[in-house]
């Protein structure tokens, strides 16, 4: 269903966006900051769905190299470092 | 795997990909996405998701969290249970609760029961060697892994009340001392260890039997440990384990840990068990996700803060967020006009997944 952003405002920093359902002029989203210009409060989205996951592993090093550079010299000691 | 000497000294000798880091990203057609670094799963967690997970969750309205867990725990019971099936379920969770409360413009905290309290008390996770640095920083105590266990024998109990007396010098006594057995002491080990430290006030040993020994050996375990209080279950994947813990007074300290247990909504479970017995839930590890649900939850009254690095200095835990919390004073703060979970993934180090 075609739907736009009508209306674009700044409320003390915040961006706000209604969008309208063109077809019978109702909310088919609710704003994030429904105020009437009065009240600001907090109401959440309606109808949201899920489009699509996006994966990302760790681009450098092998799990060892990786364990170290997360810390793991400093909890047990490096590699050749002697035990406390 | 301290029990085996070749491996016992540095933990990344043993660990296998699956304890790698890998990151999640969800998308929705409000353009709003949440996102999670989980430093468990690994690209076998991606490859749950991608490959099971996922249906589950295109199309469906993000809000139904308590649902779409369900559906992952229900539809991986024949393999999962535990370890990277629920390293991929924690992923999508705190994904999930970082998205919601984007969508909301409030932090994750507010969205799970708001403050508790103002700031976060934090205790460090060190190395004995770099006590001097992390003396006078406003931790309210030190954790250090303990180098020697049961394998050791009567050698190893002398080399730990040795190291333990150095560090109760090292520090002083205004702050606490917590010991990270790391599964590998007994009870005899530790009964003994505890009758020998009596008089350096430790706090706690944590998770000094391994996970899989029966809930009675850590029931006697913790009557014979005087005024040491235990601390376990960051290996324990399943609310029932975490209840029979907990019902049977098996422990003074629970340590689900969100990364692996599952994310917030099993966590919040445990927590709601534990609440009963005012038992302390002080989440394993450190990470912007625990910050987040010990802010918000009234018996988890502090955290534990990972020295990375070098070891010396204040440094983020994971290089793959911007944005992560330091302690300032030995207290987390989390600014509350950053929604969800108020971090972003950092791309420079991430490497887009592909299922082979």
């Amino acid at each position: 269903m075609a739907r736009t952003n009508v209306a674009l405002w700044e409320f003390h920093g915040v961006e706000l966006s209604l969008c309208l359902n063109l077809t019978g002029f109702s909310p088919e989203f609710e704003s994030r900051f429904s105020d009437g210009g009065r009240n600001l409060s907090i109401i959440p989205l309606k109808n949201m769905k899920i489009t699509g996951i996006k994966l990302y592993t760790i681009g450098t090093g092998d799990t060892g190299a990786r364990g170290a550079a997360q810390g793991e010299s400093q909890y047990w000691g490096a590699v050749g470092r002697p035990a406390p | 795997m301290s029990v085996y000497p070749e491996y016992a000294r540095v933990r990344s000798l043993w660990m296998g990909p699956g304890q790698d880091p890998y990151a999640i990203e969800i998308e929705t057609d409000a353009g709003i996405t949440g996102s999670c670094v989980n430093y468990g799963g690994g690209a076998f967690a991606c490859a749950v998701i991608e490959q099971h997970f996922k249906r589950f969750l295109v199309g469906q309205d993000p809000f139904n969290i308590e649902m779409i867990w369900d559906q992952m725990n229900r539809s991986t019971l024949p393999y999962g249970l535990g370890g990277v099936t629920s390293m991929a379920m924690a992923g999508i969770d705190l994904a999930l609760y970082d998205l919601v409360a984007r969508s909301m413009n409030i932090p994750v905290y507010k969205l799970i029961g708001g403050k508790t309290k103002e700031s976060i008390p934090c205790y460090a996770t060190i190395h004995p060697d770099n006590v001097e640095h992390w003396k006078d920083r406003g931790f309210f105590g030190v954790k250090i892994a303990a180098p020697w266990g049961a394998e050791s024998g009567r050698e190893g109990l002398e080399k730990m009340e040795a190291l333990l007396r150095k560090l109760r010098n090292d520090l002083g006594d205004k702050m606490e001392i917590m010991v990270d057995c790391y599964l590998s002491w007994d009870i005899e080990f530790t009964v003994r260890l505890a009758e020998r430290v009596r008089d350096l006030d430790i706090k706690w040993f944590e998770d000094p039997l391994q996970n899989g020994w029966a809930t009675e050996s850590n029931q006697l375990l913790r009557s014979k440990l005087g005024g040491i209080q235990l601390a376990t279950g960051n290996l324990e994947y399943h609310e029932k384990a975490f209840h029979d813990i907990i019902h049977n007074h098996a422990t003074d300290i629970i340590q689900p840990e969100i990364q692996w247990v599952g994310g917030l909504t099993p966590t919040r479970r445990i927590a709601a068990m534990a609440k009963p017995y005012n038992m302390q839930v002080i989440p394993h590890g450190a990470s912007v996700y625990n910050y987040h649900f010990v802010l918000a939850n009234t018996n988890s009254a502090y955290a534990e803060f990972l020295s990375t690095g070098e070891g010396k200095e204040l440094h983020p835990i994971f290089d793959t967020i911007i944005g992560e919390p330091l302690p300032e004073n030995g207290h987390i703060k989390l600014d509350e006009n950053k929604p969800g979970f108020g971090v972003e993934l950092n791309y420079d180090k991430l490497v887009p997944y592909h299922c082979s």
